[in-house]
């Protein structure tokens, strides 16, 4: 029957450091980077696609987050003043690159791929029709611009409430909103034209 | 409640937004609705595929060690 998502999928360290002003002092800076370095790291890969480069990016934003801590304001979590910084260093590196509105994928095949190797490419320990979906799947979001794939991403990989995604992307909520359904439509389309045993609206 | 209600409810009541009372409304509606019960499906679906296959890579094993390195360097005094 109809299945309901109830619980926000967060971890329980972070929801523990989020809850202790500890994070704020800059002796505790290492707890923070463990705790959030693999929400921080995808959010990124998920931005710019290439392993390499998300990692300088994402130090690049712990270094940012360092230096200010003491700015944080507690009414969002502090995950999302994390993901926050993200994005933020992350459109600016795209748009210096000027990928903000091209799909990632018709730049990556020109000019990037022989330097980088996407994950996602690593498929030896699944079997093969899993392996096609997820090949699909991950294709079919890497190929929508960067403010759908940023809410997509947000959305379903941490389960974000739809007014943090606000907060982080610093864009109102009706925003947000029509983000959400206009990439699923995309998404939606894609994959339904990718594959025939998938359902189209 | 209209189909245009309930198509504009399904996101939020897939992800658990709603309140009781309208995921009832949207539930009772879908029993009703060929076409919404569908949209809910599909919708259902597109969200399980977009959990269950987005990339998500583990942060590199030494960049905790080079963020602390990066931020320890000489600069500020914390004391
Ligand atoms: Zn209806």
């Amino acid at each position: 029957m109809l299945l309901r998502k109830g619980k926000k999928r967060r971890p329980r360290e972070a929801e523990a450091v989020e809850k202790r002003p500890m994070f704020r002092d800059p002796r505790n800076f290492g707890l923070v980077v463990q705790t959030y370095q693999n929400q921080l790291f995808r959010y990124v890969y998920n931005m710019v696609h290439d392993h390499h480069l998300a990692e300088d990016l994402t130090q690049e934003v712990f270094a940012k987050v360092y230096r200010s801590l003491t700015s944080y304001n507690p009414k969002y979590p502090f995950s999302a003043w994390l993901l926050r910084i993200a994005h933020n260093h992350g459109i600016d590196y795209l748009r210096q690159k000027k990928l903000q509105t091209v799909s990632y994928d018709s730049v990556t095949n020109e000019e990037t791929l022989h330097e980088a190797s996407p994950e996602f490419h690593d498929t030896s320990a699944r079997t093969a029709e899993d392996t096609t979906q997820r090949a699909i799947i991950q294709e079919a979001i890497y190929s929508l611009p960067v403010d759908y794939r940023s809410v997509i991403v947000l959305r379903y990989l941490g389960g974000t409430k739809l007014e943090e995604i606000a907060y982080i992307l610093g864009i109102p909520m009706g925003t947000v909103k029509s983000r959400i359904n206009r990439a699923r439509q995309i998404l939606q389309r894609l994959l339904a034209e990718s594959k025939p045993g998938t359902r189209a609206p | 409640m209209s189909c245009t209600n309930v198509q504009n409810l399904i996101m939020p009541y897939l992800d658990g937004d709603l309140s009781k009372d309208e995921s009832n409304a949207v539930e009772d509606h879908v029993q009703e609705c060929r076409k919404c019960a569908r949209d809910l499906d599909n919708s259902q679906y597109l969200s399980r595929l977009l959990k269950d296959n987005l990339d998500l890579p583990e942060a590199p094993k030494d960049l905790r060690e080079a963020v602390i390195e990066t931020v320890a360097e000489p600069g500020k005094d914390g004391g």
